[in-house]
């Protein structure tokens, strides 16, 4: 195991333009937020993202515009919290800049 | 008695539920409404969330999801929502579910997908986006369709009672009748719609939503009005009883922060 490890610098190297993501964690819960914080320092974009409840981590990526397609069952950061904001803010509107799959 | 809407909402939802039954419940008011009848009258209901968590009873107030460390901390085995949609769910075996819903038509059909404002989500043959993006079915539309029975619970509001859903995220009755044999779901629909006002429950023929009963603080004229559907009313239709001292004390010793106080 331990050659598999890497720094978070080195593995966010590894993420290309318009990859599909399986972003881990649900809702609020378990989910890769630094790594999410720190592809946003990145020039990536167009990147998919797809998950059985992607919450707070793939948020993020919709808020900062690189990502632009979502396929999910739920999304959203749960109780409270509410709705998605970033997800939101990226798929209303009359141009929207990401879309989620019919269906999510 | 003093006691808030979505207290009774919580309790009538729990006297749904039996002793012995085995029960999925989804996040927050329903998760509630599930422990309380599990501490109030059915000790021995199994019950699991869609994230797979079996047997637990919540630690600490609401869980926050259906993985929460509040729910997962003392559940007898956790596995993943495949074995509790796909498997446990799909197959038929589960007695009763819980969902919510944002929007909700007169057989039952739940919308959480978005708001599409009188346009239609197929335009041209193409799916296009809703005006207001909603978090999705998430595990609900496999609860719906594949629990034996399942109760909605919704904010009793015009503007989410509508005559026809945007977009059913989980299915109802369809468009009534056998339409759910039509699709082959193994599961039986929704027995009740409980709302912050009554009770709703589906025509055995028509399986158009009726008022059933309604909350002592409510009245008939009050639910209609805020119904978007000529709501039938039944002939014998009751008045939902008060809380009972027991039923609050229970309610609120699995409400410990207090969601269902908040007025």
């Amino acid at each position: 195991m331990k050659e598999k490890l890497m720094s978070l610098s080195q593995a966010v190297d590894l993420i290309k333009d318009g990859m599909l993501l399986a972003v881990g964690g649900n809702g609020m819960h378990r989910n890769p937020t630094l790594f999410s914080l720190a592809l946003t320092q990145r020039p990536v974009k167009e990147l998919k993202v797809c998950g059985a409840a992607p919450g707070i981590a793939a948020d993020i990526l919709f808020a900062s515009g690189q990502a632009d397609t979502a396929y999910f069952g739920f999304f959203g950061l749960e109780n409270e919290a509410g709705l998605a904001p970033g997800m939101r803010k990226a798929m209303e509107g009359d141009e929207p800049k990401a879309k989620a799959i019919e269906g999510s | 008695m003093d006691y808030t809407r979505q207290e009774l909402m919580a309790i009538a939802t729990g006297r749904e539920l039996r002793d012995g039954e085995l029960a999925i419940f989804g996040v927050g008011l329903s998760m509630l409404a599930g422990y309380f009848a599990q501490k109030n009258h059915a000790p021995n209901l199994m019950a699991f969330t869609e994230g797979g968590v079996f047997g637990s009873t919540p630690v600490g107030g609401l869980p926050w999801g259906i993985e929460d460390n509040r729910i997962s901390a003392n559940a007898t085995s956790f596995t993943n929502a495949i074995d509790a949609l796909c498997v446990l769910v799909a197959s038929g075996r589960c007695d009763v579910g819980i969902i919510g819903a944002a929007q909700i038509d007169k057989y039952g059909n739940v919308n959480t997908t978005g708001i599409w404002a009188g346009e239609t989500p197929w335009q041209a043959g193409r799916y296009v986006l809703p005006r207001v993006r909603l978090n999705g079915s998430g595990g609900a539309n496999e609860i719906a369709i594949g629990c034996k029975r399942y109760i909605i619970m919704a904010a009793h509001e015009k503007k989410r009672f509508a005559d026809k859903v945007d977009y059913i995220s989980s299915p109802g009755y369809i468009n009534g009748g056998h339409d759910r044999q039509k699709y082959g779901f193994p599961g039986g629909g929704p027995s009740a719609i409980i709302t912050t006002l009554g009770i709703l429950r589906p025509d055995p023929v028509t399986k158009e939503f009726y008022l059933d009963a309604y909350f002592p603080f409510s009245s008939i004229e009050e639910i209609k009005d805020n119904t978007g559907w000529d709501l039938k009313v039944s002939p014998n239709v009751k008045v939902v009883p008060e809380p009972t001292e027991q039923e609050l004390k229970n309610l609120r010793e699995v409400d410990v922060t207090g969601s269902l106080r908040k007025k």
